[in-house]
């Protein structure tokens, strides 16, 4: 079962860069901030990184060009080479397929990868519901540790209260 | 770069983020309005008299249509052309301005994106029913199968079925995962439980935590960024299955940029036609401002010039190759002769017209905008038919000069993918959110709060 989160509510997105830069001076960690849209100061704040770029290069370099590749020498050159007006099997024409098939392969395995990576899917559970997060509301989750005293939380409210946070829940 | 000072505001009216949400939704959460309806009808009826038109094609063949043994390719490649050309801008759009960071995209990428899905399937449609054996279609798919055979790699043709099913797919999946996050805004606020439900097997169980923010800007980066390069691959091919042949008129390196620049030019003219409507209808002015309009007008104005002077240049090269056949097809076919009509018409309408754009007062004026916009998709339109019909009328051989005409069938399958468009637009201003919401806040306050 998961921890129960002290959730701070924001309305602006500057005070939540303020509050996040708070908390994190006093030593206390964020689960997790819901936005309504990306936010790239929060990426950094949070120190947040994803490697989906370098998976989709490798999906280009070895499903797309030597995949595509394999593909078109195998059934052109060494399966069924056709003799179409003398030209050699393996042809520069090559290169128009494998450039759009590297596009496709890349593009369907880097979809596949963020769903999969970020448990997304048709009808997928949403793992956090709160009235707002997608139309105007910021929140800052904080996990509410067995270890957290009176005066952790005390805290921590106050931090949130001070940074201008409109609403402190428990969820 | 990006500079606000020079493009103005954004979003007008100081809105909140909760406005923009309200106010970009407004139309799915009211009633649609009468027109909606009366279109809708229009679209529908179009759409089943193109259905019929293709079922006769099927049942009693491609002998319904005014092809020829020399014009082996009339209306339904003109048309597929022209769709296609249409698709390329919502990708065009979205994409190119997303990578040159220009934040004015953020009103309009939506509907462009959505315009091209339906533009795309339109075209998909005529190079199928073309085949006239439609259910061997397959046959062009590298398969194993018991022929033994695999498909003709150095065919333009199979590059076009390559590249032309790439961008469908990639032009869908780009319109969809921009969309995941407003689906979930949608879901969150519908009071009915059906709606809920549908939306929320839509939004695929979007939260909108930090982490998935991430991932989803550096995938859509990613797929935006590959989908770049496919725009101007896919009308590259296309100008290629004219390219690669020997016609007078179609022999000529220009087609690819040609090719790639007119499409461009008609989708962002459809672009247009297509932000006025819904700026007037659906009362969203404040974010289709007046500048959204003079930025598209302008890069109207100046692909107009690249037309002009592509047609230019295919004149030029004609007469200074020496060529008969080339000089024949051009001075006595296209500016001259039986298609001359065709040939003005195409470059009044897309050479000379949208000039009329270096006027303020024409770009500032919602009637002339959408004329012209109109107009430059009749032109591309006789562009078209102009590099058919023109050099396959009339080749090496004058016994085998013929003219062309399209028959009723022909004329009802175009109305059709005219109707498929229009309900399918239709249907996306009525129940998917019409603009990117999550990305309009992202430009809100930076490019529009206190600058009203």
């Amino acid at each position: 079962m998961e921890n129960t989160r002290i959730i701070g509510v924001y309305d602006d997105e500057k005070k939540l860069f303020a509050s996040i830069d708070s908390i994190q001076e006093k030593g206390y960690e964020i689960a997790d901030v819901i936005t309504p849209f990306a936010i790239e100061e929060i990426f950094e704040k949070l120190n947040l990184k994803t490697n989906i770029n370098i998976a989709a290069f490798l999906y280009a370099l070895f499903g797309g060009v030597i995949g595509v590749f394999l593909f078109l020498y195998y059934t052109a050159v060494f399966d069924y080479p056709l003799n179409i007006g003398g030209k050699p099997p393996l042809s520069l024409t090559f290169i128009v397929i494998i450039f759009v098939g590297t596009i496709f392969v890349t593009v369907l395995l880097t979809l596949l990868t963020f769903f999969i990576r970020d448990k997304k899917g048709p009808g997928a559970k949403e793992h956090f519901q709160y009235p707002g997060i997608t139309d105007d509301k910021f929140l800052i989750l904080i996990d509410k540790s067995p270890d957290f005293t009176d005066k952790d939380v005390k805290g921590i409210n106050k931090i949130l209260t001070d940074g201008g946070a409109i609403k402190i829940d428990e969820k | 770069m990006y500079n606000k000072d020079v493009r103005g505001i954004l979003i007008k009216g100081n809105k909140s983020y909760g406005d923009i949400t309200s106010e970009v939704l407004a139309s799915q959460e009211k009633r649609a309005p009468l027109w909606w309806y009366f279109a809708m009808f229009v679209g529908s009826v179009m759409f089943l008299a193109g259905i019929w038109a293709i079922g006769e094609t099927i049942i009693k063949g491609i002998g319904l249509w005014g092809n020829n043994n020399s014009v082996a390719w009339g209306w339904a490649i003109i048309n597929f052309v022209w769709w296609i050309g249409i698709g390329h801008a919502g990708t065009a759009f979205s994409i190119f301005l997303l990578v040159l960071r220009q934040k004015w995209r953020t009103s309009i990428n939506r509907a462009a994106e959505a315009m091209t899905v339906f533009a795309v399937l339109a075209a998909g449609l005529f190079p199928v029913i073309h085949m006239g054996r439609i259910w061997d279609a397959f046959f062009i798919l590298p398969y194993p199968n018991t022929r033994g055979l695999w498909v003709n790699y150095n065919s333009p043709l199979f590059w076009d079925v390559v590249a032309i099913s790439t961008y469908l797919f990639t032009s869908a999946a780009f319109w969809y995962f921009g969309m995941i996050p407003d689906l979930a805004t949608v879901r969150d606020r519908s009071k009915s439980k059906i709606k809920k439900q549908i939306f929320h097997i839509m939004s695929f169980g979007w939260v909108g935590t930090a982490k998935s923010w991430l991932r989803f800007e550096v995938t859509a980066l990613i797929v935006g960024g590959l989908a770049a390069p496919l725009v101007i691959a896919v009308h590259s091919i296309v100008s290629m299955d004219f390219a690669t042949s020997v016609f007078p008129g179609w022999h000529t390196t220009i087609f690819p940029p040609y090719f790639v620049i007119g499409a461009i030019f008609s989708g962002f003219a459809m672009v247009m036609t297509l932000m006025i409507i819904i700026r007037k209808e659906f009362k969203l002015g404040d974010f289709v401002t007046d500048s959204h309009l003079e930025a598209i007008a302008k890069i109207l104005t100046f692909i107009s010039l690249i037309m002009g002077t592509a047609y230019a240049t295919e004149i030029f090269i004609a007469w200074y190759s020496g060529v008969d056949a080339e000089m024949y097809t051009f001075f006595h076919n296209r500016i001259t002769g039986d298609y001359a009509v065709q040939f003005w018409t195409m470059v009044t309408c897309n050479a000379i017209i949208p000039q009329l754009f270096w006027f303020k007062k024409i770009r500032k004026n919602l009637v002339w905008l959408f004329i012209i916009s109109i107009i430059i998709n009749i032109g591309m339109w006789f562009e078209r038919f102009n590099i058919v019909v023109t050099s396959l009328s009339k080749d090496f051989l004058p016994a085998n000069w013929v003219e062309y005409s399209a028959t009723t069938t022909e004329v009802l399958i175009y109305a059709g993918t005219i109707g498929l468009f229009i309900v399918g637009v239709l249907l996306f201003m009525r129940f998917i959110p019409m603009m990117a919401m999550n990305e309009l806040k992202m430009v809100n306050k930076e490019t529009s709060i206190d600058k009203n």
